[in-house]
Protein backbone atom coordinates (compact mmCIF):
# COMPACT_ATOMS: atom_id res chain seq x y z
CA UNK A 1 0.00 0.00 0.00
CA UNK A 2 1.34 3.72 -0.95
CA UNK A 3 1.41 6.21 1.93
CA UNK A 4 1.77 8.87 -0.43
CA UNK A 5 -1.17 11.17 -0.49
CA UNK A 6 -3.02 11.38 -4.12
CA UNK A 7 -2.40 15.31 -4.06
CA UNK A 8 -0.22 17.15 -2.15
CA UNK A 9 -1.33 19.11 0.97
CA UNK A 10 -2.56 22.10 0.64
CA UNK A 11 -3.34 22.32 -2.69
CA UNK A 12 -6.43 23.42 -3.89
CA UNK A 13 -7.23 19.66 -5.56
CA UNK A 14 -6.14 17.55 -1.86
CA UNK A 15 -9.34 16.37 -0.39
CA UNK A 16 -9.63 15.47 3.28
CA UNK A 17 -8.38 12.80 5.79
CA UNK A 18 -10.60 11.18 7.74
CA UNK A 19 -8.94 10.59 11.19
CA UNK A 20 -10.48 7.83 13.61
CA UNK A 21 -9.25 7.32 16.81
CA UNK A 22 -11.23 7.07 20.49
CA UNK A 23 -8.18 7.92 22.03
CA UNK A 24 -8.24 11.81 22.39
CA UNK A 25 -4.85 12.99 23.19
CA UNK A 26 -3.55 10.91 20.40
CA UNK A 27 -6.58 11.67 18.06
CA UNK A 28 -6.04 15.34 19.12
CA UNK A 29 -1.94 15.44 18.85
CA UNK A 30 -2.05 13.29 15.47
CA UNK A 31 -4.42 15.52 13.99
CA UNK A 32 -2.80 18.99 14.98
CA UNK A 33 -0.25 17.82 12.61
CA UNK A 34 -1.26 16.72 10.06
CA UNK A 35 -3.31 20.31 9.73
CA UNK A 36 -0.44 21.72 10.19
CA UNK A 37 1.49 20.00 7.24
CA UNK A 38 -1.66 21.73 5.69
CA UNK A 39 -4.28 18.41 5.14
CA UNK A 40 -8.07 19.04 6.38
CA UNK A 41 -8.33 16.32 8.86
CA UNK A 42 -12.07 15.09 10.32
CA UNK A 43 -11.84 13.62 13.42
CA UNK A 44 -14.26 10.49 14.61
CA UNK A 45 -14.34 8.92 17.58
CA UNK A 46 -15.64 5.68 16.57
CA UNK A 47 -16.73 3.56 13.47
CA UNK A 48 -20.42 5.06 13.91
CA UNK A 49 -19.30 8.68 13.79
CA UNK A 50 -16.73 7.41 10.52
CA UNK A 51 -19.73 5.50 8.54
CA UNK A 52 -21.87 8.99 9.31
CA UNK A 53 -19.68 10.98 7.80
CA UNK A 54 -18.51 8.64 4.80
CA UNK A 55 -22.50 8.63 4.04
CA UNK A 56 -22.61 11.99 3.29
CA UNK A 57 -18.96 13.03 2.03
CA UNK A 58 -17.58 9.16 0.91
CA UNK A 59 -16.34 11.67 -2.06
CA UNK A 60 -14.27 14.15 -0.25
CA UNK A 61 -11.85 11.70 1.78
CA UNK A 62 -8.59 10.30 0.42
CA UNK A 63 -7.43 8.99 3.16
CA UNK A 64 -9.27 7.40 6.39
CA UNK A 65 -6.38 7.16 9.30
CA UNK A 66 -8.33 4.19 11.04
CA UNK A 67 -7.13 2.68 14.67
CA UNK A 68 -7.75 -1.12 15.12
CA UNK A 69 -8.95 -0.73 18.90
CA UNK A 70 -12.12 1.33 18.28
CA UNK A 71 -15.07 0.79 20.82
CA UNK A 72 -18.61 -0.83 19.90
CA UNK A 73 -19.62 -3.63 17.73
CA UNK A 74 -17.35 -2.13 14.67
CA UNK A 75 -13.28 -2.06 15.49
CA UNK A 76 -10.55 -0.79 13.05
CA UNK A 77 -10.62 -4.12 11.08
CA UNK A 78 -14.53 -4.13 10.32
CA UNK A 79 -14.60 -0.28 9.68
CA UNK A 80 -11.90 -0.70 7.26
CA UNK A 81 -13.54 -3.16 5.41
CA UNK A 82 -17.02 -1.36 5.17
CA UNK A 83 -14.66 1.69 3.64
CA UNK A 84 -13.68 -0.63 1.46
CA UNK A 85 -17.72 -1.50 0.31
CA UNK A 86 -19.09 1.78 0.44
CA UNK A 87 -16.39 4.67 0.16
CA UNK A 88 -14.16 2.44 -2.40
CA UNK A 89 -12.18 6.17 -3.50
CA UNK A 90 -11.13 6.35 0.04
CA UNK A 91 -8.02 4.90 0.95
CA UNK A 92 -7.34 3.12 4.33
CA UNK A 93 -4.43 3.26 6.55
CA UNK A 94 -4.65 0.90 9.55
CA UNK A 95 -2.94 2.28 12.99
CA UNK A 96 -2.44 -0.26 15.94
CA UNK A 97 -0.42 1.86 18.52
CA UNK A 98 0.99 5.48 18.89
CA UNK A 99 4.04 4.30 17.48
CA UNK A 100 2.47 3.01 14.71
CA UNK A 101 0.12 5.71 14.05
CA UNK A 102 3.28 8.73 14.59
CA UNK A 103 4.69 6.62 11.75
CA UNK A 104 1.89 6.80 9.77
CA UNK A 105 1.99 10.30 9.92
CA UNK A 106 5.22 11.29 9.66
CA UNK A 107 5.00 9.28 6.18
CA UNK A 108 2.02 11.21 5.33
CA UNK A 109 3.76 15.00 6.13
CA UNK A 110 7.14 13.98 4.65
CA UNK A 111 6.95 17.40 2.73
CA UNK A 112 6.26 19.25 6.24
CA UNK A 113 5.52 20.56 8.04
CA UNK A 114 8.78 22.98 7.73
CA UNK A 115 9.50 24.59 11.00
CA UNK A 116 11.59 22.30 12.49
CA UNK A 117 13.12 20.02 9.84
CA UNK A 118 13.34 17.55 10.28
CA UNK A 119 10.14 17.07 11.70
CA UNK A 120 10.48 13.41 12.56
CA UNK A 121 7.84 10.96 13.75
CA UNK A 122 9.54 10.67 17.22
CA UNK A 123 8.83 14.29 17.81
CA UNK A 124 5.05 13.26 17.17
CA UNK A 125 5.55 10.45 19.55
CA UNK A 126 7.32 13.22 22.56
CA UNK A 127 4.56 14.89 21.75
CA UNK A 128 1.54 12.20 22.98
CA UNK A 129 3.36 11.55 25.83
CA UNK A 130 3.61 15.06 26.77
CA UNK A 131 0.09 15.61 26.34
CA UNK A 132 -0.30 11.88 28.46
CA UNK A 133 1.80 13.38 31.14
CA UNK A 134 -0.04 15.40 34.37
CA UNK A 135 -0.53 18.77 33.57
CA UNK A 136 1.59 20.78 36.00
CA UNK A 137 -0.54 23.29 37.71
CA UNK B 1 1.68 25.12 5.13
CA UNK B 2 4.35 27.89 4.95
CA UNK B 3 6.69 28.51 8.35
CA UNK B 4 4.76 31.78 8.85
CA UNK B 5 1.32 30.20 8.55
CA UNK B 6 2.83 27.38 10.86
CA UNK B 7 3.99 29.75 13.51
CA UNK B 8 0.63 31.37 13.52
CA UNK B 9 -1.05 28.24 14.29
CA UNK B 10 0.76 27.59 16.85
CA UNK B 11 0.57 30.93 18.57
CA UNK B 12 -3.37 31.38 17.74
CA UNK B 13 -5.81 30.78 20.37
CA UNK B 14 -6.66 27.37 21.33
CA UNK B 15 -10.22 26.72 21.93
CA UNK B 16 -11.72 23.33 22.54
CA UNK B 17 -15.03 22.46 21.48
CA UNK B 18 -16.86 19.55 23.15
CA UNK B 19 -19.97 18.26 20.95
CA UNK B 20 -21.07 14.39 20.58
CA UNK B 21 -22.71 15.76 17.17
CA UNK B 22 -19.62 15.35 14.53
CA UNK B 23 -20.80 17.34 12.40
CA UNK B 24 -21.72 20.53 14.13
CA UNK B 25 -18.47 19.46 15.77
CA UNK B 26 -16.73 19.40 12.85
CA UNK B 27 -18.73 22.42 10.61
CA UNK B 28 -17.64 24.63 14.13
CA UNK B 29 -13.93 23.51 14.29
CA UNK B 30 -13.28 24.34 10.21
CA UNK B 31 -14.83 27.27 10.74
CA UNK B 32 -13.04 28.59 13.72
CA UNK B 33 -9.53 26.90 11.76
CA UNK B 34 -10.41 29.45 8.70
CA UNK B 35 -10.66 32.07 11.29
CA UNK B 36 -7.12 31.51 12.21
CA UNK B 37 -7.82 29.66 15.78
CA UNK B 38 -6.30 26.94 16.78
CA UNK B 39 -9.03 24.44 17.52
CA UNK B 40 -8.91 20.73 19.48
CA UNK B 41 -11.95 18.39 19.03
CA UNK B 42 -13.83 16.43 21.96
CA UNK B 43 -16.88 14.38 21.67
CA UNK B 44 -17.95 14.42 25.45
CA UNK B 45 -17.16 15.56 29.10
CA UNK B 46 -14.76 12.66 29.71
CA UNK B 47 -12.51 13.65 26.19
CA UNK B 48 -12.50 17.11 27.53
CA UNK B 49 -11.05 16.62 30.90
CA UNK B 50 -8.64 14.85 29.46
CA UNK B 51 -7.56 17.40 26.75
CA UNK B 52 -7.79 19.98 29.86
CA UNK B 53 -6.27 18.15 31.92
CA UNK B 54 -3.26 17.62 29.14
CA UNK B 55 -0.11 20.35 28.77
CA UNK B 56 -2.19 21.92 25.49
CA UNK B 57 -3.04 25.37 26.76
CA UNK B 58 -6.55 25.69 25.89
CA UNK B 59 -7.82 29.49 26.48
CA UNK B 60 -11.43 28.28 25.30
CA UNK B 61 -14.07 25.90 26.34
CA UNK B 62 -16.93 25.77 23.71
CA UNK B 63 -19.65 22.84 25.18
CA UNK B 64 -23.00 21.52 23.81
CA UNK B 65 -24.80 20.48 26.59
CA UNK B 66 -26.80 17.29 26.19
CA UNK B 67 -24.07 14.51 25.65
CA UNK B 68 -23.51 11.09 26.58
CA UNK B 69 -20.98 10.66 29.40
CA UNK B 70 -20.23 11.24 32.60
CA UNK B 71 -21.21 15.27 32.81
CA UNK B 72 -23.03 17.18 30.51
CA UNK B 73 -22.44 20.67 28.87
CA UNK B 74 -23.75 22.41 31.85
CA UNK B 75 -21.44 20.24 35.22
CA UNK B 76 -18.31 20.39 32.25
CA UNK B 77 -18.87 24.22 32.63
CA UNK B 78 -19.56 24.38 36.70
CA UNK B 79 -16.10 22.15 36.63
CA UNK B 80 -13.81 24.68 34.40
CA UNK B 81 -15.49 27.00 36.31
CA UNK B 82 -14.12 25.93 39.50
CA UNK B 83 -10.77 24.56 38.49
CA UNK B 84 -9.83 26.68 35.46
CA UNK B 85 -11.30 30.20 36.22
CA UNK B 86 -8.83 31.64 33.77
CA UNK B 87 -10.28 29.23 31.20
CA UNK B 88 -13.16 31.02 28.86
CA UNK B 89 -16.05 29.16 28.88
CA UNK B 90 -19.25 29.40 26.25
CA UNK B 91 -21.99 27.29 26.30
CA UNK B 92 -23.77 26.26 22.85
CA UNK B 93 -27.35 25.01 23.32
CA UNK B 94 -30.54 24.90 21.06
CA UNK B 95 -32.64 25.44 23.95
CA UNK B 96 -32.69 28.61 26.53
CA UNK B 97 -29.73 27.56 29.44
CA UNK B 98 -29.64 30.01 31.17
CA UNK B 99 -31.62 29.52 34.16
CA UNK B 100 -29.18 26.56 34.44
CA UNK B 101 -26.55 28.66 34.17
CA UNK B 102 -27.48 31.24 36.73
CA UNK B 103 -25.31 32.54 38.93
CA UNK B 104 -22.13 30.67 37.07
CA UNK B 105 -21.33 33.42 35.04
CA UNK B 106 -21.02 31.46 31.67
CA UNK B 107 -22.45 32.66 28.51
CA UNK B 108 -24.25 30.42 26.16
CA UNK B 109 -24.99 30.91 22.38
CA UNK B 110 -28.11 29.42 20.93
CA UNK B 111 -27.60 27.10 18.07
CA UNK B 112 -27.58 26.81 15.44
CA UNK B 113 -25.28 29.27 15.28
CA UNK B 114 -24.46 32.49 14.16
CA UNK B 115 -21.01 32.99 13.15
CA UNK B 116 -20.86 36.64 13.90
CA UNK B 117 -22.12 35.97 17.08
CA UNK B 118 -20.22 33.10 17.45
CA UNK B 119 -17.13 35.11 16.83
CA UNK B 120 -17.63 38.17 19.34
CA UNK B 121 -17.91 35.68 21.92
CA UNK B 122 -14.68 34.60 21.58
CA UNK B 123 -10.96 36.31 21.74
CA UNK B 124 -9.45 37.49 19.11
CA UNK B 125 -7.40 34.52 17.35
CA UNK B 126 -4.58 35.51 17.53
CA UNK B 127 -3.16 36.05 20.90
CA UNK B 128 -0.27 36.86 22.51
CA UNK B 129 0.90 34.41 25.75
CA UNK B 130 2.74 35.29 28.29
Amino acid sequence: MSSAPADPPGTASARKLLFVDHDALERSAVADYLRECGYQVVEAVSAAEAQTVLRAHADDFDIAFVALDLPGDTDGFALAHWIREHATGTRVLLAATAEKAAKLAGTLCEDGPHLRKPYETQSLLDWIKRLRAPKSD
Amino acid sequence: MEVAAIEATQNACAILIVDDAIDTRTAVGEFLRTCGYRVFEAANADEALALLNSPLEIEVLLTDVQMPGSMNGIALARWVRITRPRLRVLVLSGQDVSAQLAGEDVPFCSKPLQSAALLAALPPAATARA
